[in-house]
């Protein structure tokens, strides 16, 4: 397994880095940590004097002198004390992984770190490989090089807000990671590969797509496509690469895998349902190999796509 | 009683309606399917002579393999895909034959091969080599979806009606291709 496992060296000079940069770093982010749990913990404690205080004044003030005050404002309130009390960790949060990730991403040659700069609303909407969403946010972005291929890697939620009398109710559609880079084949048109939904294919249409049917059944039966131009769609889509996406998807057992082909670059949305890149710890100390580990690894399993599509090998007989 | 049949007999209309316009856009995309191939092998035509000419300068002794070359380009200009499949299949064939000998005579002339110019000739080619082999793809598919709805019923009565055929071969590797290679040949 050893032998086969072609990131073995990055792994190993990952394990240097973690011992001569990140460790020493984190270390020095330590006291912030602490400072933010213990801002935690004083909210805490606060509530548990603030509220149970609140609740007998609204209940002396009912019963005592007839008041008629709505226990609904005790809730409001509890809901707006659980709101107080993620503060803490919701600034931490953003600090450390403002700090954290860019040296983290320095490992990588030529990478950089930018929180919320993920792919445009219209980019996502032009795509269709994205559900309808209303809300657009994007969390970790990263961009630069792999194999000299141009990379970007954008973490990104989608969700659909449903307005009901009195309550708003939002729902999360889509919470992944985009991979959009640049292709080894050069052309004009655009291909969208999509997972397949059965008998619900029939229905489904694109202005200006056209259904392509491939003659890889194991693909087949995975996804369907769809091409302003047929030639085009097949010449991406040649027999060798369908049986690279079809070991991406075994890759991401389980996960929604959809593709965009245009402008000689390729996006591809990965539904992962989890929120990724999280390299840090809260109430523990966050000299945590294991969770940097993960992180390492999530960026190991991005590259592996790049190279399991083969996409650095240029065309040459 | 009578708008029963009547009924009966408006969705019967509606139904053959709907295969023979599923019949005709399938024969249409086969039509498409031909042009496409046309055009990708015009780009192969196109870039014979450039090659060509940059190669005659390094490979002297190959006139024979060149001059093949030139006259199946030109046996293949003569035809139209769309209208003489077989015939061009045929000669693409041979075309491809001579092309992979001239690309593996390529290799004995390290000069040429390293040549920047032809560097970049092959990677053209062989995106156009690519772009081929994707429109034959469209061509088959569009041939074997023809072919299925003239052969299987009902679909097959509208097109006896009408007059539709899938007589158009579809696009095969050559027999040299098939042949089987025994290793013992490369350790003689």
């Amino acid at each position: 397994m050893r032998d086969n496992n072609p990131y073995l060296e990055l792994r190993e000079n990952f394990d240097r880095f973690w011992v001569s940069t990140l460790q020493p770093f984190l270390k020095t982010k330590e006291d912030m940590r602490k400072k933010y749990v213990s801002r935690f913990w004083f909210l805490i404690l606060l509530s548990f004097f603030v509220l149970p205080m609140l609740a007998i004044g609204i209940y002396m003030l009912n019963t005592h002198f007839s008041k008629d005050i709505d226990t609904g404002y005790f809730y409001m309130l509890c809901v707006g004390a659980v709101f107080i009390f993620q503060m803490p960790y919701k600034s931490y949060k953003k600090k450390i992984k403002n700090d954290v990730m860019p040296k983290f991403v320095s490992f990588f040659e030529g990478f950089s770190y930018e929180q919320g700069k993920g792919l445009t609303i219209s980019e996502m909407e032009e795509s269709h490989i994205f559900p309808p969403a209303d809300e657009y946010d994007a969390d970790d972005c990263f961009s630069g090089f792999w194999q000299g291929v141009p990379l970007k890697i954008s973490e990104q939620i989608l969700k659909t807000v449903r307005h009901e009398k009195n309550k708003t109710e939002k729902q999360v559609v889509f919470q992944g990671i985009v991979v959009n880079f640049e292709m080894n084949k050069k052309f004009k048109g655009q291909t969208i590969v999509l997972k397949d939904s059965g008998f619900l294919n029939r229905f489904k249409g694109f202005k200006g797509f056209e259904r392509v049917t491939l003659e890889d059944p194991v693909f087949e039966k995975l996804f369907e496509v769809y091409g302003t131009n047929q030639v085009e769609a097949r010449f991406l889509l040649s027999p060798v690469f369908m049986e690279r996406v079809v070991k991406l998807k075994d890759l991401y057992k389980g996960k929604s895998i959809q593709l965009y082909f245009s402008n000689n670059k390729v996006l591809i949305a990965i539904d992962t349902k989890q929120d990724m890149f999280e390299p840090y710890c809260f109430f523990k100390t966050n000299l945590n190999k294991q969770k940097i580990d993960l992180v390492f690894e999530e960026f190991i399993t991005i590259f592996s796509i790049i190279d399991l599509l083969n996409i650095v090998q240029k065309n040459t007989l | 009683m009578h708008y029963v049949f009547l009924g009966i007999a408006f969705v019967v209309l509606v139904y053959f309606y709907v295969l023979y316009a599923a019949l005709i856009k399938k024969r249409n995309k086969l039509k498409e399917a031909s042009a496409d191939v046309d055009v990708q092998l015009k780009k192969r035509y196109d870039l014979i002579p450039n090659i060509l000419n940059m190669a005659a300068k390094f490979m002297e002794h190959e006139k024979s393999l060149f001059s093949e070359i030139v006259n199946l380009r030109t046996q293949a200009l003569r035809q139209n895909f769309a209208t003489h499949p077989s015939e061009r299949m045929e000669i693409e064939n041979m075309l491809e034959d001579r092309l992979k000998s001239f690309w593996l005579n390529v290799e004995n002339y390290p000069d040429l091969k390293s040549n920047q110019t032809m560097v970049q000739a092959m990677q053209t080619f062989g995106e156009v080599e690519e772009h081929i082999a994707a429109a034959r793809r469209f061509y088959n598919a569009a041939v074997a979806d023809l072919k299925n709805a003239v052969e299987i019923f009902p679909s097959s009565m509208v097109a006896a009606i009408v007059g539709v055929k899938a007589d158009q071969p579809f696009f095969t590797a050559p027999d040299a291709a098939k042949e089987r290679i025994d290793a013992k040949d490369f350790f003689k």
